[in-house]
């Protein structure tokens, strides 16, 4: 858990500091070269002037409502003319160029699995709502280099990502809005956290945040 | 899979061992949890497929696992194999009162790795569990077939 410090500022509303130490063990971790870039994200990071901390906006970014906003809007067709979904996608990311190659790897996961389908009859129709839900997460996916692929026996991406204790953390994307997720290592002996995180709202995907931080 | 219908007899014990094609092989040779996804064949499977190969010395499994895999999968080169120790497996995976995994018998020595729960959740658990502890006995076929060459005995890859 990241050892936090609140600063309170009666000007602005509250912010959440974290320390350099603590960025590597969130979500957070990030070159600095992305400082002056504009992110999703002032949910990201903000270096102040005269400090190594890094701000961490405790409430809701409007930027991560406008990226919701984008991904609801787009409509991807996986059994039809899959280029012409690809190319509404990439104009909706154009002002997000941040997650480029997580997008990437989103496409060729899709691309892959096309190709298998054409082989094997029995594989699943992509869901697009797991898609979609995906596409949410790749703000906060993005830092982890995750694995992504989608699951033949019912068309859900997952991703899977490595954690600092050479364990891995495997998470599901359903098209109703559950993320099944499971952390594996050993440290004395196998040992695992598993659970199943629950967004009723696009915006709130953003708080699965809280189980990367596992990372 | 709440459907599924066992087909032969189940396996308790003995090495059962992996095809990891190059994509399911993460950094720092983690392994992704798609290497036990059902997704081969046609007509559909209800399993994963693995072999069972002879234990009598353990430097020897993973050259008794290539000459076996390679003989179903052409380009298995590019690859790696696991070999899951099928008791291990399933002690590890089933820590509930109702199991999630079980392993039968598909026209010896291939297995099968099935899923008894449709439980999401606990799959997503089992298939991470798989992958820690197929990591802990995985050697890539290049190694495989050079260490073959050198010396007809393996290092123990653990």
């Amino acid at each position: 858990m990241a050892n936090l410090k609140i600063k309170h500022d009666s000007m602005k509303p509250p912010v959440t500091y974290l320390s350099i130490e603590d960025l590597k063990t969130t979500t957070a971790a990030h070159d600095l070269g992305a400082q002056s870039r504009r992110t999703i994200g002032d949910f990201v990071y903000r270096k102040t002037i005269s400090h190594t901390y890094y701000s961490f906006e405790h409430s809701e970014s409007a930027d991560f409502d406008e990226w919701c906003k984008q991904v609801s809007e787009i409509d991807i067709d996986f059994q039809g003319e899959f280029n012409s979904s690809i190319e509404t996608l990439e104009c909706a990311i154009r002002n997000f160029s941040f997650w480029k190659n997580l997008v990437r790897d989103f496409m060729d996961a899709i691309e892959d699995y096309k190709g298998h389908q054409k082989e094997c009859n029995n594989f699943s129709q992509i869901s697009e709502g797991s898609a979609k839900r995906l596409l949410l997460l790749i703000p906060i996916l993005a830092n982890h280099k995750p694995r992504i692929y989608i699951d033949a026996n019912n068309g859900c991406f997952n991703a899977d990502m490595q954690t600092r204790d050479n364990g891995i953390l495997s998470a599901q994307i359903s098209d109703g809005g559950q993320i099944f997720y499971s952390y594996v290592a050993q440290n004395n002996k196998i040992f695992k956290i598993t659970g199943t995180a629950k967004f009723k709202d696009f915006r709130d995907f953003i708080k699965f945040n809280k189980v990367l931080q596992m990372l | 899979m709440s459907t599924q219908v066992l087909v032969g007899k189940n396996i308790t014990s003995g090495n059962a061992s992996r095809y990891l094609k190059p994509k399911w092989i993460l950094g720092g040779n983690s392994i992704s949890t798609e290497a036990f996804d059902l997704r081969e064949g046609d007509p559909p499977e209800t399993y994963v497929s693995h072999f069972l190969v002879a234990s009598r010395d353990l430097s020897e499994v993973f050259i008794s696992a290539h000459t076996l895999i390679s003989q179903r999968i052409q380009k298995c080169h590019r690859g790696s194999i696991a070999i899951l120790e099928i008791e291990e497996a399933l002690h590890e995976v089933n820590d509930e009162p109702v199991p999630f995994i079980g392993f039968v018998e598909k026209d010896l020595p291939h297995c099968g790795l099935i899923y008894l729960t449709p439980d999401q959740e606990k799959i997503q658990e089992a298939k991470a569990t798989l992958c820690i502890l197929a990591k802990n006995r995985m050697s890539s076929v290049a190694a495989i077939i050079q260490n073959s060459t050198a010396s007809p005995c393996l290092q123990d890859p653990a």
